[in-house]
């Protein structure tokens, strides 16, 4: 009995010791955000086609948005779980009846400082925008991120030259945002992204994915915050559509320049040029060979966790593409909006 | 507040026992074994030694949250006869935004901790100090376990597991 107690007590002892030393260097991560809007189209149609808040005049939800993260020596882990309107149909291939979209499910090795290698289904590399909507200033998403990747499914390897220089080289699934591959084509999408540095608070990704299923999109983001109030963000990218399509894809560019009034203030304006190729192929914008121009002013108005996003978007496009209150087409659209975003 | 008008952490520790020489070794020994968290940027006479540093910001509560945001600091170890003394200054907070693949990075914007955070971000501010604090008490408390030590070339101690009698029950 004696024998029984001593062997408890140092086990006991072990696990608390080798628990208390890992809980120190490594405890479990859980993040996440919460987001509702209310939307108003002023042809009374939702008509703007953002990937997010749809619903017209209407309060509505966005998503609960909940990550874990765990890090044991060179390993470690991300899941990221979304349920709710934003983080399914939105960015879900539908599967019958949605629940929930997983965003991140990756594992990860770091095999040195500069070598890293990670596997699993991932938020893509592609683009400025993201579908957290903590994570992006304007609350209406553009076109570009739109018609774009959501995720990527595949094995990735990062190389840091230096903290100024990066490589990152990939085999992805053969279609975007889908959590398993065909298995015809298998894993069959070349990614890679150079990220370069040149100067403090400027850095620039110029992103390539390229496959048989998933066309090539050639893309480059970047952001310099030019001073401590002023930043200017910038997305161009260029989209082939795959499987022999010919002239099907988008062209497409952003400006994000954004101004701070204070930690808690900033006014966001995102210009975009959107043209769908000669023979289409956009998911959600102009028609084939058409173009549009979005103009987005956004506010930012920080409490704590909580972000408020008041928002004035307006479309204008090449050709009659919107609707009136009416019914009849029309070339432009303006919507007003307000969000409520929580990050935790 | 210091004279610049700088929030400053500072303490003064007597170490009688100690011989000086060993006070600069301990002092060196000090930022060599926290390399991770501090750096030694400059010597003046084996009498003060200037660093800089960093600590991360935690959000939640106990062993769970997320890393929101991580300070730098300036550090000075300056001795004297008998006693040393500790400044942390500097502080310079760059909050952290989650990344497209859920970790957590330094966003492009680093505020001084003397700026005002406005009425909205006053508790943020609050908690961000009070952690400033306990972290800096915990440096200060590493430091003065090793200015502590009397011996020119201590022994490093090495943790044994408890034995446990098979023999005897």
């Amino acid at each position: 009995m004696k024998l029984k107690s001593i062997l408890t007590i140092a086990l006991l002892s072990i696990v608390s010791a080798t628990y208390a030393q890992e809980a120190a260097e490594t405890p479990l991560q859980i993040s996440g955000s919460v987001d509702t809007y209310y939307k108003y189209d002023f042809s009374k149609i939702s008509n703007i086609p953002t990937s997010f808040a749809p619903d017209q005049n209407s309060v509505s939800i966005g998503m609960i948005d909940l990550a874990l993260k765990k890090t044991t020596g060179k390993a470690s882990f991300v899941g990221e779980l979304s349920f709710g309107p934003r983080g399914q149909g939105g960015s879900l291939v539908p599967e019958g009846t949605e629940s929930f979209h997983i965003q991140n499910l990756y594992v990860n090795y770091a095999f040195t400082d500069k070598f890293t290698m990670t596997a699993g289904f991932m938020g893509t590399f592609i683009g400025y925008e993201v579908i957290s909507p903590a994570a992006n200033f304007n609350y209406s998403t553009s076109y570009l991120f739109t018609n774009g990747p959501f995720q990527n499914a595949g094995i990735k390897a990062t190389y840091a030259f230096s903290p100024k220089v990066s490589l990152m080289v990939g085999a992805f699934n053969d279609a975007w945002n889908n959590y398993a591959a065909s298995p015809k084509f298998g894993v069959s999408t070349l990614g890679a992204q150079l990220m370069v540095a040149p100067v403090e608070g400027w850095t620039a990704y110029l992103n390539l994915a390229t496959g048989y299923v998933s066309g090539t999109e050639i893309d480059l983001t970047t952001a310099y915050q030019v001073t401590d109030k002023f930043k200017l963000g910038l997305n161009a990218a260029d989209w082939s559509a795959g499987q022999g399509l010919k002239d099907t894809g988008f062209t497409g560019a952003a400006l994000y320049p954004q101004y701070a009034f204070s930690p808690a203030v900033a006014l966001g304006l995102r210009g975009e040029y959107f043209k769908a190729k000669k023979n289409g192929g956009v998911a959600a914008g102009p028609d084939a060979g058409e173009s549009v121009i979005g103009v987005t002013l956004s506010g930012n108005l920080k409490a704590g966790g909580l972000t408020f996003i008041p928002e004035v978007r307006l479309d204008n496009g090449s050709t009659a593409k919107f609707l009136k209150e009416s019914g009849s087409l029309t070339k432009s659209a303006t919507q007003v909006s307000l969000a409520a975003v929580y990050a935790f | 507040m210091n004279e610049y008008g700088k929030y400053t952490f500072l303490e003064i520790t007597e170490v009688k026992s100690v011989h000086k020489d060993i006070m600069a070794a301990n002092a060196k020994r000090f930022f060599k074994t926290n390399s991770k968290s501090v750096k030694l940027k400059s010597v003046e006479k084996d009498t003060a030694f200037f660093g800089t540093g960093k600590l991360i910001l935690q959000k939640g509560i106990g062993s769970i949250g997320h890393p929101s945001g991580e300070v730098a600091y300036t550090i000075a170890v300056e001795l004297r006869s008998d006693k040393y003394r500790l400044i942390l200054s500097d502080f310079v907070i760059t909050p952290y935004e989650r990344d497209r693949y859920g970790n957590f990075v330094p966003t492009s914007v680093s505020t001084a901790l003397e700026k005002s955070p406005g009425k909205l971000n006053r508790s943020e501010w609050d908690n961000n100090m009070n952690a400033i604090v306990n972290e800096s008490n915990k440096i200060a408390a590493k430091l003065k376990v090793m200015m502590s030590n009397t011996q020119a070339e201590p022994k490093q101690e090495v943790k044994q597991p408890a034995t446990v009698s098979t023999t005897k029950w």
